[in-house]
């Protein structure tokens, strides 16, 4: 109707002039009782007027709403939030009961995420075939005959699959089938896989900790959800594992295993052994994977050995830094033959003796000593005994001696390494105590740990010792880890292996055990590597200062500067330095 | 049809700012000084980082509105269209690639500072309507055809606005459109087909809204029904108001806001904030200044001898409503979460620039009372 009038008056509009239209009969109703005119202005007038009392009336029913949930009554806050709610937003509850593990800048290195079983009550469980078969659809790694076996068995609580995720708890759930269950659990997750496996170790299905760091630390954390902090930092972790992993794939080597340590407080910066696993997936690896040859591998250490006989000697007072000592024949020893691979060198120092590594300077240098003093020494850096206070259960015992067999031939292999066993964790501590001025600190793996240390050698004879650890890697053995700017210093050593009680020369394990910078120690690091192979780069050598050496330089060279160890270099020759750590990869090791 | 113009206003500025009206301006001070003291208590009695900006921003907003109201009324008359016509091409502009922002494209980066075309469009459909209908006859506003072209040009940028997607901001526009359309005399029927139209539809529009759209709506029916997630908001709201009370809990004292359970309290829930350090009487007090803006504003339009500037008051005034109703009701509670900010009170720069832009002109437009379009 309304559309009719406005067309018919829509043909007479082109006479109106604008402004001055007629008016029009016919008003539309609604407006009617606001208009006394009808030209568009009044119209205007009066609608305004209406609009401004609508606003005005929306304002005052917003003075009263405000009014009213002012005074409270706005929301009910027992029904608005029951008590379960309540509880939800004021006391979040923690899903997982198994605390985090942290590197030491914080980084989650294992964590545990809220996850579910898949069980059976096969009572209620009416055509187990059909329930197989769907089953299979949503899990096609497990076969249909496995979960027609396990529905096919009587019990209120059968296990189908465990740790669910999100998605097939809700296909599980949209099958619908009555008998099918779910239980709350959690699983561990380890974000960076192998990275950390032997240190943090890994967990059994029901998330009790059965190696490693896990093991070790059950208690705490269980008890506590707050997370653990551990020693071991992410990224260096990562680096050093990578640079051993390229060196014992190039040298064709069994395995391998370095630790960095922090030699101020035996804090445990990265430790890793290879091969390792994925602990993600537990019991999928061997008895070799899992093997953590870096606190548990018991080797003897050659002459890596031969920096605590000069430490020890220096330590006696008997040998002098400036002593001579001549090495020009071989010494016979009851049925032993003391001979150096190299022949002999003539009239040696202390220093000169660990630059050429010589097997009989060292012999000399005891021989003043005496086996009661050597003994008493090796004991008072834990040589005897396993480090039972390091956080990790896979320690072992080193091999030593009774005092009863220890003898005079005893007493002269184990100055240059032989006839004593111990770890690489052994190594190193001890290592970090001879160069950090004397203090020795049992090692740890938490970050918040430091142990007090006891002193085993004097300030002068570590900084002695320092000295002739660094003219090792400036014109002895340890030449290949010369970084510059970082003043490394070190020993190699390269021993035989023992394979059931017969010394194999064709295998060894060549170690390399440096600290730097030698102004101020701040990190030790050892790399080992068991049984490398002899090749064109290494000119058919397989002694350390081929391979675990040039690892060695690669590790320093690119964790040194991450770890802040202020380097000590021209400016002049910083730009070459620069370019040259670049370079390093790409460097045939 | 012959256009009419503003004929030659020969006031000195003098003159001019005699005309003005200083309670109106007042009421914009006082409400600005509001909003930089809940600020200041907003970040824990700091000036940094809101109270301090936002004051600034006031000065020189302020700065703008002055210059606006001086300008000769005129100009606005003859340059509505090609600010209705730039808004919307910058609105198509943000909607084929706008900087990206907060999930919704709804910036255009200028590089000194980024503007929202959906914001200058709230002013520009007032200005396109208000010179739309300033020429046309009441027979013409009542047949279909003379209203087709200005629903037609709401039309438009709403839809573009809404997907952008700004369902609040489209929401404002299409309520302003409305409002201004039903004072130039179109018919009630006509809007109540409308409503009609929109109301079959709405199964339609709830499945294109997105899904934060939908619980924000479902949230509003119903708040406890997430009270963790999307309910969080609204509840936490009205526990600080009712934490208020009376009286309030004093300037820096509000427990609920201070110890952060209440959030956007800077932004949209400000007048949240507000209520619970000085209680029902401030919010009540709010209102009342609020009354007292939109009413003056009214009384300018009525004053006002020319049509186009009694439609374009009559339009920012509906829009100056629009955002403190919505903006109040969706704090208590009685509107759906829509993101709606409380001029001058709130912080941000759009909207307060925005907002002082449409005073200017308001202020302007009272200036020019007598001057009739036709």
């Amino acid at each position: 109707m309304g559309f009719n009038v406005s067309f018919s008056k829509r043909k007479n509009e082109k006479f109106y002039l604008p402004g001055q239209e007629i008016k029009i009969s016919r008003r539309s109703i609604s407006t009617k009782s606001y208009t006394t005119e009808n030209d568009n202005v009044s119209t205007c007038r009066a609608r305004t007027w209406f609009t401004l009392c609508c606003f005005i009336a929306v304002y005052l029913a917003l003075c009263i709403r405000v009014s009213y949930v002012c005074l409270g009554n706005g929301i009910n806050i027992d029904t608005a939030i029951s008590d379960q709610m309540a509880e939800d937003i004021f006391h979040f509850k923690n899903p997982v009961t198994r605390a985090d593990i942290m590197d030491r800048n914080g980084e989650i290195i294992a964590t545990s995420l809220p996850t579910v079983n898949l069980y059976a009550n096969t009572k209620k469980i009416r055509e187990p075939e059909e329930v197989a078969i769907k089953l299979n659809e949503i899990f096609p790694n497990d076969s249909y005959e496995y979960f027609l076996s396990r529905l096919n068995r009587k019990g209120a609580f059968i296990y189908l699959k465990r740790n669910l995720s999100p998605a097939q708890q809700s296909q599980v759930n949209n099958l619908g089938i009555p008998g099918l269950e779910f239980e709350n659990c959690e699983k561990r997750i380890y974000p960076h896989k192998n990275l950390f496996a032997h240190v943090l170790g890994t967990t059994d299905v029901d998330n009790t900790g059965i190696s490693g760091v896990e093991k070790s630390m059950n208690e705490r954390l269980t008890t506590s959800t707050k997370p653990l902090y551990l020693s071991v930092d992410l990224g260096i972790q990562n680096q050093i594992r990578d640079e051993l992993i390229a060196g014992v794939k190039q040298f064709n080597a069994a395995g391998g295993a370095a630790i960095l340590m922090d030699v101020k407080n035996g804090q445990v910066i990265a430790m890793t052994s290879i091969p390792d696993y994925d602990p993600n997936e537990n019991s999928k690896f061997g008895e070799r994977e899992m093997f953590n040859f870096a606190t548990k591998g018991i080797y003897e250490a050659g002459s890596v050995f031969k920096v605590f006989n000069t430490a020890l000697s220096l330590e006696s007072g008997k040998v002098k830094v400036t002593d001579r000592f001549d090495t020009s024949h071989h010494i016979q020893v009851h049925r032993l033959k003391v001979t150096d691979p190299h022949g002999s060198h003539g009239q040696l120092t202390p220093e000169d003796i660990l630059v050429e590594s010589s097997n009989i300077g060292s012999t000399l240098e005891i021989m003043r000593v005496g086996k009661k003093f050597q003994r008493k020494f090796l004991q008072s850096i834990n040589m005897d005994k396993a480090l039972t206070e390091f956080e990790l259960p896979e320690l072992a015992k080193p091999w030593f001696l009774s005092e009863k067999n220890w003898g005079e031939t005893s007493m002269v292999t184990i100055s240059y390494g032989y006839g004593i066993s111990s770890t690489p964790l052994h190594i190193i501590t001890a290592f970090s105590a001879i160069v950090n001025g004397g203090m020795y600190h049992q090692p740890t793996l938490l970050k918040n740990v430091k142990h007090k240390g006891k002193r085993v050698v004097s300030q002068k004879t570590s900084d002695s010792m320092r000295t002739l650890l660094r003219a090792v890697v400036t014109r002895g053995t340890g030449r290949r880890a010369n970084v510059d700017g970082y003043q490394v210093m070190g020993k190699t050593g390269t021993a035989d292996k023992l394979e059931n009680g017969h010394y194999n020369h064709g295998k060894s394990i060549s170690s390399f055990i440096s600290a730097f910078p030698q102004s101020d120690p701040q990190y030790a690091l050892l790399v080992v590597i068991d049984d490398p192979k002899a090749s064109k780069e290494t000119y058919g050598y397989t002694t350390a200062g081929w391979n675990a050496v040039p690892i060695s330089r690669n590790i320093i060279s690119l964790v040194a500067p991450q770890l802040n160890v202020r380097a000590d270099f021209d400016l002049e020759k910083q730009k070459s330095i620069v370019d040259a750590a670049y370079k390093v990869k790409k460097q045939p090791l | 049809m012959a256009e009419f113009e503003f004929g030659e206003n020969k006031q000195s500025w003098q003159q001019k700012l005699a005309q003005m009206s200083f309670v109106y301006i007042f009421l914009i001070v006082l409400l600005a000084v509001i909003g930089t003291v809940t600020l200041y208590s907003a970040a824990n009695g700091d000036w940094n980082p809101w109270a301090i900006k936002h004051l600034s921003r006031f000065i020189t907003a302020f700065g703008v509105m002055m210059i606006l109201a001086f300008v000769d009324a005129k100009y606005y008359y003859r340059g509505a269209y090609l600010f209705y016509f730039l808004s919307l091409l910058l609105l198509i502009a943000v909607e084929l690639g706008g900087h990206i922002g907060m999930g919704a494209q709804r910036w255009i980066n200028l590089g000194v500072f980024k503007i929202q075309p959906s914001e200058l469009m709230k002013i520009g459909i007032v200005l396109f309507l208000a010179r739309y209908f300033n020429v046309t006859t009441t027979q013409g506003i009542k047949s279909v055809r003379g209203i087709i072209i200005p629903i037609i040009f709401t039309i438009l940028p709403v839809g573009l606005i809404a997907a952008e997607p700004d369902l609040g901001t489209a929401l404002m526009v299409l309520c302003t459109a409305a409002v201004m359309l039903f004072a130039v005399g179109v018919q009630w029927w006509k809007f109540a087909l409308a409503f009609a139209a929109v109301g079959a539809a709405l199964p339609v529009a709830w499945n294109c809204l997105h899904e934060y759209q939908q619980n924000r709506v479902l949230t509003f029916l119903d708040p406890e029904r997430d009270p963790l997630g999307t309910g969080y908001h609204i509840i936490q709201s009205k526990i600080a108001f009712g934490s208020g009370g009376v009286f309030g809990k004093g300037f820096l004292h509000g427990t609920q806001t201070h110890l952060n359970f209440l959030p956007e309290k800077h932004t949209d829930f400000i007048f949240t904030m507000f209520s619970e350090e000085f209680g029902l009487l401030g919010s009540l007090s709010l209102l009342v200044i609020n009354i007292l803006v939109l009413s003056l504003g009214y009384a300018f339009a009525f004053r006002t001898r020319n049509y186009f500037a009694r439609l374009t008051m009559l339009g920012l005034n509906t829009n100056y409503f629009l955002y403190v109703f919505i903006n109040i009701a969706m704090v208590m509670g009685v509107l759906p979460v829509v993101g709606v900010p409380l001029p001058l009170i709130s912080y941000g720069g759009t909207v307060m620039f925005s907002i002082m832009v449409s005073f200017g002109i308001m202020l302007c437009m009272s200036v020019n009372y007598d001057e009739r379009s036709d």
